[in-house]
């Protein structure tokens, strides 16, 4: 399993590769209320050729939120790609997964809809990007209040590096 | 508790908060309220929701 920038244990990787596993994960509720900006929750850095030619990271998120017609916007964000940016309402909490891969380049990505669940059928394109992967690149979770009164949480995340 | 101030960059969407410095790794919850992160950490009480 990787932890951190320790690339030990795990599967995968191919020759030069860093093995796939677990890059980061926490458990601790981050948490924006009082403002209508953006607001970054989390940052997980992703090290520099971490990513092969087509390898991915898969991101798993849990976040709870004030239930109200009002809108709680999530957002991750890859470098300047927004790769997941889904709006709820009248709901509590969510389980998000975002998954980029590489697309036989380090510098071409491709994922799911942004405005799309993980798994569900969407209307709107895929979400590509030419972010260049053999450089150190921020993966970012934010939220985003309609009402300054409630609460968004990032109740917890975890990233992971798949390399076949 | 500690608190780290927000820096405000403009985006094409608007403004997003970032903390001026990261995020203690012994962090046990973080709530911004917009101009702060109020960091708790192992001792503090955390706020009830």
């Amino acid at each position: 399993m990787l932890r951190g920038s320790s690339y030990t244990g795990g599967g995968g990787g191919g020759i030069g590769l860093p093995a796939s596993g677990v890059l980061k994960q926490s458990a601790v509720p981050a948490s924006v209320t009082g403002t209508l900006s953006e607001t970054t929750l989390a940052t997980i850095a992703i090290p520099a050729g971490a990513m092969g030619a087509n390898g991915m990271l898969r991101i798993t998120a849990l976040w709870s939120f004030t239930n109200s017609a009002n809108n709680k916007t999530l957002k991750g964000v890859l470098a300047a790609s927004q790769f997941m940016n889904q709006v709820f309402t009248t709901s509590t909490s969510i389980r998000t997964q975002t998954m980029i891969t590489n697309r036989g380049a380090a510098n071409s990505q491709v994922g799911h809809a942004a405005s799309a669940g993980a798994f569900s059928g969407s209307t709107s394109a895929v979400v590509t990007s030419a972010i260049d992967t053999t450089q150190a690149q921020n993966f970012t979770l934010t939220g985003t209040l309609a009402n300054t009164g409630e609460t968004i949480t990032l109740e917890g995340y975890t990233v992971e590096l798949l390399n076949p | 508790m500690i608190t780290i101030p927000v820096v405000m960059t403009e985006t094409p969407t608007g403004l997003l908060l970032t903390p001026a410095q990261p995020i203690p790794e012994d962090a046990i919850t973080i709530i911004c309220d917009g101009e702060h992160y109020n960091v708790y950490q192992p001792g503090d009480t955390v706020p009830q929701e």
